[in-house]
């Protein structure tokens, strides 16, 4: 069967399995291989993508249910994402890099909320996704940075743009 | 002359020299590489612990949709053994070699072991083929236990041999029956440790191809040790290591469970050759599930003065390491039995390790390879000596550690401690966690339905594994390479699980050559272009990887500076190279690096004159503090680096769920010399995780046939964020002295410091309680048995 959908901002068409999974289709036809698979079982969250705006488990969704669906992966260019990669290069927030990409979307997800988040917000947030790596710390501390530094540019931009 | 440590001050914070790639997505890991038209393997795996076969039928399976080949062991009978890593000799009798097989013939020894291979143009038909397969088996008594398994009558697990006793070991010093005399007081307990997993979030996956013009076969993979694999494959294939290629991508998290060893890594490259074309094994969660490790039960007994000084130790255990095969995983209670007495001043002791074959699944390597159970069973023993003796946990401890005057000390084992001052690094830790706000905070909470326990644990983590006869061992070796066009690539025989060692040696040779690091190109794991190698185990990448780079950049530099001096027609003496120049004696840049690469590789009768071309360095490095040649008692020394650290603990028990909540954690570090603290920092973060989650929640379940009950991550619980506090930690230095750069090793400790801290902490909270503590993890089933136990303690 064919599906149509928004991935990364662009119009995509492609011919699918229709038993396959949308994380499935995303790193075969769709070539995006940043979309990492660790379980299949929804437990891990490397396969965590924005799906019309809200984080999902591309592994617990058949691909044909994306139908006409905005989709954003690790490759998507925003603000956001180019914000929290900064930090995570800096506070070390990686290692193997396999939960990065859903570590990562998690994080500009709760950047694009633009609300008061705390250590433990975002223990909680990060809480759907499994790293045997870190500890956890660096990418608290990475997402702490980027959540900082997003309000900073925005106060930056309200402060910029002309009244009225 | 300054010596090389202090040449080589680099320590340096800097980022990953990766990590933009890392933090777009697009590291390229070995699933992101199936080559066009690749095809899928499925395994079909034994339902049974053991059991003849009867009858194997796969023409149904081979008419399925998809299926391009069904093949069995009958196929594969042109296939020599898989050779073991570790051609371990034992003197035991009745114990048969290590052989490992593709696929089962005739008779399957363990769960999951793999019977049938089924290879499709999709992984989704390959597996539905599995249930096509027919097979009848004729159950076998089977060993699951290895209470039973040294029974007389007991069968023997393995085929072919007439004992289940895998390997013995026995280490004596001193006289543990005389201290056992002279002692006061004398504790004995017990701990049984259940299996736990490595779990990266990678599972494992191969793909075999075969090159029909060179007629070689390749292997791209998860693998650590992407040379032992060559040499596996290319002797069961029977054909030569140079028609074998094995690549190792960059790895997402391995933590030992890719080490070489695993038949899948044979059978997709024999597969390949069989049928002209690329197959691709991808593990399902289950599978990478399938790999235990660790099943030890101890026996011990720590005997004192009545002022706590601890006269002796004895340690009595075995361990469960299922049926052995080509990988090296069962060898790891063979180092536990090496670590004690750890960091303490104990002059007798007594150790004694069984490793016992059973029908259960082979072990695979994992992070502390069984150092960190030896820890843990020490340091449990010193907390059960303090609360018999009513002393603090703390002081009994400062009482009993090697002074930091009395290095280089042996361990009973003959392993010779390099450096340390434990006493210090316990004092800075006490303060770091805060330990008597700790037990204040504890002592008014004592009468709560929430209890604080307070735990206390050193590590000591012996590195730089180095074992006679295993395939390859105690070298590294790196080249360095000026190219002509001026950057600098480093080829080097270690590989990286992730941790970031290529910006380590990026950072060494950077030093060296005055370079910028992020311009240095580090390449690991392709047997086509790097040095032989024993890729990462034992925190050797940088300790041994990053020493024989270091040496290979000395004498490029040296070659560097000759071909300098003759360009600029004066002697070398005085140049130097920084910020990609040849400075002068006053440091004014008078060449750039890449005009002098240039100009020596294009006009190399001048510009050359005096050395070789191409302007390029192989070195070697070999450690010092390791004995091959065994002693008066007959026993080696296959370690050459020990760091160490101390770790506190606070925890928040539940006394009516049983459930543990982690309030506190702080740990003192000490791996000498760091090239990059903050990459150590974070190996030494999530080794402490991976500690705490075996401590308390991750444990691979069986049902009474061995069946494995953990099949998903969500029967195997690994620490999630809001399972933690903040991990704070502290680090020393005191460099080796039988390292050039002062190095111990990093990435490894962390793991005994934190089982051994929970398991201290979980016990203290249980307070009267606590000598009932004799099972690891420490559950809420285990932990409300104990509590809700009527029985008087």
């Amino acid at each position: 069967m064919r599906i149509a959908m928004k991935v990364n901002g662009v119009a995509r068409d492609v011919e699918i399995d229709e038993r396959m999974l949308l994380a499935e289709v995303l790193r075969g036809p769709l070539g995006l291989k940043g979309t990492r698979i660790g379980c299949l079982t929804g437990d891990c969250g490397a396969c965590t993508i924005l799906f019309n705006g809200e984080l999902r488990k591309s592994c617990l969704m058949l691909a044909q249910a994306a139908r006409d669906a905005d989709v954003q992966t690790i490759e998507h260019c925003s603000t956001e994402i180019d914000v929290v990669r900064e930090a995570f290069v800096e506070a070390h927030g990686f290692q193997c890099g396999f939960c990065t990409s859903g570590m990562i979307l998690v994080a500009a997800e709760l950047l694009n909320r633009d609300q008061e988040v705390s250590a433990a917000d975002i223990r909680q947030a990060i809480s759907g996704n499994l790293c045997r790596c870190t500890g956890y710390d660096n990418i608290v501390v990475s997402i702490q940075n980027a959540l900082a530094r997003n309000s900073d540019q925005r106060n930056k931009m309200s402060q910029d743009s002309p009244a009225g | 002359m300054p010596t090389l440590a202090e040449q080589s001050a680099v320590s340096s914070s800097i980022p990953r020299i990766d990590a933009h790639r890392y933090v777009s997505g697009k590291p390229v890991y070995t699933s992101d590489l199936l080559p066009a038209g690749c095809l899928h393997m499925a395994l079909l795996r034994s339902p049974h612990p053991r059991a003849r076969i009867v009858s194997l039928d796969v023409m149904k399976a081979k008419a399925a949709p998809d299926i391009v080949e069904v093949v069995t062991a009958v196929d594969l009978d042109d296939l020599k053994p898989i050779p073991a890593a570790l051609p371990f000799r034992s003197d035991v009798e009745g114990r048969g070699t290590i052989v490992g097989r593709c696929l089962a013939d005739g008779e399957v020894c363990y769960i999951g072991q793999p019977i049938a291979a089924v290879v499709a143009t999709s992984v989704h038909s390959a597996q539905a083929a599995l249930d096509l397969i027919e097979v009848e088996y004729q159950p076998l008594q089977a060993v699951l236990d290895f209470d039973e398994a040294l029974d007389a009558g007991a069968v023997a697990a393995h085929p072919g041999w007439a004992t289940n006793v895998v390997a013995r070991d026995e280490i004596h010093r001193g006289d543990f029956e005389a201290a056992l005399r002279l002692a006061d007081v004398v504790v004995a307990g017990e701990l049984e440790f259940a299996p736990s997993t490595a779990a990266p979030m990678e599972p494992c996956c191969f793909t075999g191809d075969w090159d029909p013009a060179l007629e070689r076969v390749s292997l791209t993979g998860t693998l650590q040790n992407p040379h032992t694999t060559r040499w596996m494959i290319a002797t069961a294939l029977n054909i030569q290591e140079t028609a074998v290629r094995v690549v190792a991508p960059p790895l997402g998290g391995s933590f030992g469970l890719k080490m070489a060893g695993h038949p899948e890594e044979v059978l997709v490259c024999a597969l390949a050759r069989f049928l002209k074309r690329p197959v691709n094994y991808t593990e399902e969660r289950w599978e990478t599930l399938m790999a235990p490790c660790r099943r030890q039960k101890h026996r011990f007994q720590i005997a004192a003065t009545r002022d706590g000084r601890i006269l002796g130790f004895e340690d009595q255990f075995v361990a469960d390491v299922g049926i052995t095969g080509p990988g090296n995983g069962w060898s790891m209670p063979l180092v536990t039995a090496t670590v004690f007495p750890t960091v303490y001043d104990v002059e007798h002791c007594r150790i004694s390790a069984t490793l016992i074959a059973t029908n259960s699944t082979p072990w695979q390597p994992i992070r502390g390879y069984g150092k960190e159970i030896g820890n843990t069973v020490m340091e449990r023993a010193i907390d059960l000596l303090a609360a018999h003796l009513r002393m603090d946990p703390v002081a009994l401890r400062h009482l009993n550690l090697i002074a930091a005057g009395d290095f280089p000390k042996k361990l009973a084992s003959g392993l010779n401690l390099d450096s340390g001052d434990y006493p210090t690094a316990l004092e800075k830790l006490t303060k770091l966690f805060g330990y008597d706000a700790w037990r204040h905070r504890q002592s008014k909470q004592r009468q709560s339905e929430k209890v604080i326990g307070i735990g206390i644990a050193f590590e000591l983590t012996p590195e730089g594994g180095a074992r006679p006869g295993a395939f390859p061992s105690g070298f590294e070796t790196a080249t360095v390479k000026l190219l002509p066009g001026g950057s600098v690539q480093v080829l080097v025989g270690v590989t990286s699980p992730g941790s970031g060692n290529e910006t380590g040696i990026a950072q060494l040779v950077a030093a060296e050559l005055g370079v910028d690091a992020r311009s240095v190109q580090v390449v690991q794991g392709d047997t086509d272009v790097t040095p032989v190698g024993t890729g990462h185990a034992s925190s050797r990448a940088m300790l041994y990887g990053g020493t024989a780079a270091v040496l290979a950049a000395r004498d490029l530099r040296a070659k560097v500076l000759l071909c300098a001096a003759n360009i600029l027609r004066a002697p070398t003496e005085g140049l130097s190279l920084e910020a990609s120049m040849i400075r002068d004696s006053e440091g004014n840049g008078v060449l750039t690096l890449q005009e002098v690469s240039h100009q020596a590789h294009t006009n190399p009768i001048i510009v050359a004159k005096g050395t070789e071309l191409p302007l390029e360095a192989t070195r070697s490095f070999q450690p010092i503090n390791v004995s091959v040649i065994p002693d008066e008692k007959g026993r080696i020394a296959t370690y050459s680096s020990f760091p160490y650290s101390v770790h506190a603990a606070a925890i928040e028990l539940d006394r009516e769920t049983g459930s543990v909540k982690v309030l506190d954690y702080a740990c003192v570090h000490d791996c000498g010399v760091m090239i990059n603290p903050m990459l150590v920092t974070g190996q030494l973060k999530g080794a402490i995780v991976m500690g705490i989650g075996a401590a308390l929640w991750e444990e691979l379940a069986y049902d009474d046939q061995r069946r494995p009950l953990a099949r998903r991550l969500k029967e195997y619980l690994l620490p999630r964020a809001i399972d933690l506090p903040e991990i704070r930690v502290g680090h020393m230095s005191t460099p080796s002295p039988y390292h050039p750069l002062g190095l111990k090793g990093a990435g490894e400790s962390g793991v005994g410091g934190g089982i051994a801290a929970m398991l201290s902490a979980v016990a203290d909270a249980l307070g009267e309680r606590r000598a009932a503590l004799t099972r690891c993890p420490a559950t809420p089933p285990t932990l409300l048995d104990i509590l809700h136990d009527t029985q008087p303690f």
